[in-house]
Order: structure tokens, then C-alpha cells, then sequence
């Protein structure tokens, strides 16, 4: 019988003291995490659209409004403050998936762009957080058709081309939104 | 009878971990695109490696044989997991450029080999100077791997541009062709220098995970 019980009670206490440890460190990370997690968050959110605070959870509202026009982009959450609407978007890299933040001014031009957390290859996919290609955003018109106006890089065709698609449905989004808005104000 | 400072150095030279063990390829080859991601690597790895051969060194008479294997990975993986939760707390700089990696410590096969090999048979003392050497040995070897990849690869080496404008980039060396072709000809290399000396020959650095048999056997 110990020979079957030994192994068992054993493996048993090791698992359980082992859980605690990790619950305890996890205790005391937990707050310095999702800190450092929110500040990131509204790093990107400002650089995308400057002096735009405070902002204020649309969500909700905007997703229920627009039907997806693009598979593999999902819209994590939308903001909207007094200069404009600041999108958060997942969409598909190389290396799975790719937050990017758009930042879309009241009159539909686009502020600016930003590549959030990713697990794209440094150097190469990684290529698309740089000013180089997010800066290739700035100006344009929400309207427009991003694939004929912002070039992908060479090398790094896949994760660029992922997130002009991000952009292309955070415009789509905005400009159903901002049609339904003006509807139900007539 | 046994030497603490030659179980420190054996990790680095004649039992290095990826020269000689050929012992957790995996993470070598996939994050040592840069200098600065090899090192953190290694030192990611070294912190477990420490944490889990003294605690299974200090469990080592208290674990049934027959369980080792399941109770050895919760043990790594609760320090894992420790390691990543701590990195995000406090050098998320580092944490976003490993990633997906520090999961995968856990499968690191270097981590278990020694839990294997080494920390089962042998008091803590030995077990962490093991570990402080496997570890050194195996940061070095990615630090190389990483400085080299990254000077042909991007031009750089640790951020820094070396290359002047002259030498041209060639980013095959940080895609996964260039790892294996960096990491066959150091391996080359590393023969031709030590000259065989680092041969295994006997069971006590064995990789294959054997523990029962060397038992008998000695």
C-alpha cells in the first residue's frame, strides 16, 4: 500500500505548496502589473491622439452599430474624447496577434497610428511599430482605400499588411458610427 | 573528493550546455536574434535553473522514483511562473522582448536535465554551484550566438550601430536559417578548439535522462 499512497501524498503536497508560492507571488505582482499594463495602454492612447484627454468608453455603442468588414480584425474597445475617437484593434501578424491604436480626428482624418503589443520578429516584422510606417497614416482620409495609399514594407509584407487592415476597419467603424450618430440627431 | 569549483566551471567549458550537451536548442535558436535577448534569456533561465536544483536537491531523498518526472515540472514551472509574473512587475522592458520565451522555460530541456542528472544526486551546495555554472554557460553561448546574429543580422550589437554604413545587412542570420548556420559553425568551432576533450564518456554527463539504471550500474 505505500508503495501506491507514497507517490501520490507526495506529489499532492509538492503541487499544492508549489500553487501557493506562485499564488502569493501572483498576489503581490498582481497591482504593479495591470499598472504598468494601464500605463502602457494610455501611453499609446495620447500618441495616437494628443491633449485628448479624458477619454470616455464608447465601446459598446460603436461595435453594436457596424457590421465587420474584415475576418481577422477584431475591435478590442473604442474611446471618444473631444477631439476625436481613439481605436483599439487586434489584428493578424506573423507571429499571431497584433494590438494597433488609431487615433481618428472629428472631421475623419487620421491622427495617427500606433502598434501596440505584438510577438513579431524583431528586425523584420517589428519594422511596422517604427515612425517610418506609422507615420505613413497621418492625414489620410478615413474614406479612403488605405491598401491604395499606404505601402506595405518589403520583408515584413505580412505584418504591415495586417495592420493597414486594422486601420482600414477602425475607418469602417468609425464612419458607420459616426453615421448612425448623425441620423439620430435629424 | 569532488571539486566545487570544477562542478562551477564544468558547466561553462566542458559541459557546456549547447556546445557540448546540444541541450535546449529550442529557445537558443529562436530569441538570440540580439545580444540583449540572449542575455536576458540566459539570465532568465539561470534564475530557474538556481530556484529548481536547490529545491529538488533538497527534496531529493523525499520524491519517489517514480513520480520525479511530474513532480520536477510543477516545481519548474512554479518558479516559471514566479520569474514571469516578477519580470512583468518590474522589467517589462525585458518581458516584452522575450515573450512568448519565458513560458517555454518550462520545456527548457536544460532546466530538466539537470533536476535529472544532477540536483537528484547531489547536496545543495553542488546542485547550485551546477546551476550557477550550467547557467553562466549557457547566457554565454547565447550572448555569443546573439552578438554574432545581431552584427550580421541588423548591424548592431546591443542597440549600438557598428556597422558604419558600409557593411550591408544581411537579415537572413536573425531569421531561424541563420540560427542553425551561426550555431553549426560555432559548434564547429568549439570542437576544433577544445580538440574532443569535451567528449562525454561517462554517465555522469550523460544527457539521456537515465537515472535508474546509473544507479545500478554504480
Amino acid at each position: 500500500m505505500r508503495e501506491i499512497f507514497k507517490p501520490v501524498i507526495v506529489l499532492l503536497i509538492v503541487c499544492v505548496v508549489i500553487s501557493f508560492f506562485v499564488a502569493y507571488v501572483f498576489n503581490i505582482t498582481e497591482d504593479t502589473i495591470s499598472e504598468i499594463e494601464k500605463a502602457a495602454n494610455e501611453k499609446l492612447m495620447s500618441a495616437v491622439l494628443p491633449d485628448g484627454n479624458p477619454f470616455e468608453d464608447i465601446t459598446l455603442e460603436v461595435v453594436s452599430d457596424a457590421t465587420p468588414t474584415i475576418s481577422s480584425v477584431t475591435i478590442n474597445a473604442v474611446y471618444s474624447s473631444q477631439k476625436g475617437f481613439v481605436f483599439n484593434v487586434s489584428t493578424k501578424g506573423y507571429g499571431g496577434e497584433v494590438v494597433v491604436f488609431v487615433g481618428i480626428n472629428n472631421d475623419g482624418t487620421i491622427n495617427n497610428v500606433q502598434v501596440g503589443k505584438n510577438n513579431e520578429t524583431p528586425s523584420v516584422g517589428k519594422k511596422a511599430e517604427e515612425k517610418d510606417f506609422t507615420g505613413r497614416f497621418i492625414g489620410i482620409d478615413s474614406k479612403q482605400n488605405l491598401k491604395e495609399n499606404v505601402d506595405t514594407i518589403s520583408g515584413a509584407t505580412i505584418t504591415t499588411r495586417g495592420v493597414i487592415e486594422a486601420v482600414q476597419e477602425a475607418c469602417h467603424y468609425f464612419s458607420s458610427y459616426i453615421e448612425e450618430v448623425s441620423k439620430e440627431e435629424n | 573528493m569532488k571539486k566545487p569549483w570544477k562542478e562551477f566551471t564544468k558547466g561553462i567549458i566542458r559541459e557546456n550546455p549547447i556546445f557540448v550537451l546540444v541541450l535546449g536548442m529550442c529557445p537558443t535558436l529562436a530569441v538570440t536574434t540580439s545580444a540583449e535577448n540572449g542575455l536576458g534569456m540566459g539570465a532568465a533561465a539561470t534564475v530557474v535553473l538556481l530556484g529548481s536544483n536547490i529545491v529538488i536537491a533538497l527534496l531529493r531523498k523525499v520524491i519517489p522514483d517514480k513520480i520525479r518526472i511530474p513532480a520536477y515540472i510543477t516545481i519548474i514551472a512554479g518558479f516559471v511562473t514566479v520569474i514571469q509574473l516578477l519580470l512583468k512587475a518590474y522589467l517589462p522592458d525585458l518581458d516584452k522582448a522575450l515573450g512568448i520565451f519565458i513560458p517555454l522555460i518550462v520545456v527548457n530541456c536544460i532546466i530538466l536535465a539537470r533536476a535529472e542528472m544532477f540536483a537528484s544526486k547531489n547536496n545543495v551546495g553542488y546542485s547550485i554551484l551546477d546551476a550557477l555554472g550550467m547557467g553562466v554557460g549557457f547566457t554565454l553561448a547565447l550572448l555569443l550566438i546573439g552578438s554574432i546574429r545581431e552584427i550580421l543580422g541588423s548591424g548592431t550589437i546591443f542597440g549600438m550601430d557598428v556597422s558604419f554604413g558600409v557593411i550591408p545587412q544581411a537579415t537572413l542570420f536573425i531569421l531561424p536559417a541563420g540560427g542553425f548556420l551561426i550555431l553549426g559553425l560555432l559548434m564547429a568551432l568549439y570542437n576544433k578548439l577544445t580538440k574532443g576533450k569535451s567528449q562525454v564518456v561517462d554517465c555522469a554527463t550523460c544527457p539521456v535522462p537515465c537515472h535508474t539504471v546509473s544507479k545500478e550500474v554504480s
